[in-house]
């Protein structure tokens, strides 16, 4: 390292930018200490490096922050999120009224259809005289149906236990005088199921009269059964009704429950079908 | 570079990167437009960003951005107002800060580029060279001419005064 004048300010410059090694610092430190008048020089040169004008800032730098994707807490939503919100419940709510207004037509169209005249008609049982049984006629007023049937509820349906219906009116007589049936009390209307393990014929026959008697919304045969939906609600109109199943089919056994279980502890008075014929 | 990082760029170089760009333009908001530009382009290109890189690329972009502006501007008359200036601070007795500043807005942009970037924020040569697309030598070269040129000023100065 050879400094000299002709190169002296390349080395005090570098002196000032603290690029030299320390031998090289104090090579320069030297030559300018045996060189008094080049004390200023570096002193000047000293004076060029720039000191930061801590005054000159960028104000509001905060613009330029970006933050964090929103996350979505309740309290903290903004006003789009809570307006998406209440679009969404009001199609909702709208969507209900809608479909709700459109059940309640429905309904009241089935319950124009269900509430058809009803006729008061008779029921005429007859028995075969050479038979030595009974003769006797059951009337049934069905207008009584009209009010009630419009209050359908679709609950498990009554089962009529026709298993060991008798095949004959003799036996069937004979089969009357062993035989209670229990009547349900406050039967609402709703579907009755008659079972039966016998004959189709057995099956039309307990239509037949159901079908006479009162007035039916719908008797369907599906294979061994029969639901016949009775609208009837007075004791005495369902009482004859279950009297005339019990007459017809052998044994009413009550109503069943929605566990599949037959409930004659509460609101059930037995009557044998034979007191049940005599009341008529 | 995460949002934190970037945040941190802003919070940490804004004042930095304001101050380089003013240094050079002397207008407030140019300068201002200048940084912000900077900005957005760092938020664009932050995945492609590191951290460790961030403030050079904040300078590199500023730099050119300045550039561009300098030499649209460069079209209209400035001399005016950089001589109303001038007046004003000859007006009064100047203290070093002021001369020295004055003596800065002398050297050429690319001078004053590489002495702002030494000693404002403390840049290697070989740093400065890839903010200022310059090889070492170069900006070595610069510095020591605008470190000769601020000497002669300030024995220009005291020589009057």
């Amino acid at each position: 390292m050879n400094i000299n004048r002709s190169n002296y300010e390349e080395y005090v410059i570098s002196y000032i930018e603290n690029v030299l090694s320390d031998a090289e610092r104090l090579a320069v430190e030297s030559f300018v200490n045996e060189n008094i008048d080049l004390k200023n020089e570096l002193r000047l040169f000293q004076q060029t490096k720039l000191v930061v004008d801590e005054k000159i800032i960028f104000a509001n730098k905060e613009r330029l922050l970006h933050k964090h994707p929103t996350k979505i807490i309740a309290g903290q939503w903004s006003l789009n999120t809570w307006a998406v919100a209440a679009m969404l419940l009001l199609a909702v709510g709208l969507g209900w009224w809608m479909f709700s207004g459109k059940l309640k037509v429905e309904s009241e169209k089935l319950e124009a259809k269900k509430e058809s005249p009803v006729v008061s008609h008779q029921l005429s049982v007859q028995e075969n005289k050479n038979d030595g049984c009974f003769r006797k006629s059951v009337s049934v007023k069905k207008n009584v149906a009209q009010k009630v049937f419009a209050s359908v509820k679709k609950e498990m349906p009554k089962t009529i236990d026709t298993t060991d219906l008798p095949n004959s009116r003799r036996n069937r007589k004979l089969w009357n005088e062993t035989h209670e049936i229990a009547v349900v009390q406050e039967i609402k209307p709703e579907e009755i199921v008659v079972q039966s393990q016998k004959k189709a014929e057995q099956m039309d026959t307990i239509k037949s009269i159901v079908q006479n008697s009162i007035s039916i919304h719908s008797t369907k045969k599906q294979e061994e059964k029969i639901i016949v939906q009775i609208p009837f609600k007075t004791n005495k109109n369902e009482r004859q009704i279950l009297k005339m199943l019990a007459w017809a089919s052998g044994k009413v056994l009550g109503k069943k429950t929605n566990n599949g279980n037959f409930d004659v502890s509460i609101g059930f008075a037995e009557i044998s079908h034979k007191q049940a014929l005599q009341d008529n | 570079m995460t949002i934190n990082d970037y945040n941190f760029c802003v919070t940490a170089y804004a004042d930095h990167l304001f101050r380089f760009i003013f240094k050079h333009t002397q207008h407030e908001e140019n300068a201002r437009d200048v940084v912000q530009n900077a900005f957005e382009i760092l938020w664009k290109k932050r995945d492609e960003i590191e951290m460790e890189k961030a403030k050079s690329f904040l300078f590199s972009v500023a730099y050119k951005n300045k550039i561009d502006q300098f030499r649209k501007q460069s079209k209209v008359n400035l001399v005016d107002e950089f001589s109303a200036q001038t007046k004003i601070i000859n007006e009064h007795k100047p203290g070093l800060k002021e001369v020295l500043e004055k003596a800065l807005n002398t050297l050429p942009e690319i001078q004053k580029s590489c002495v702002l970037l030494r000693d404002y924020e403390g840049y290697d040569y070989k740093e400065i060279g890839e903010i200022l697309n310059l090889n070492e030598s170069q900006v070595k070269v610069y510095i020591f001419r605008a470190r000769q040129s601020l000497k002669n000023y300030l024995v220009s100065i005291e020589t009057v005064l």
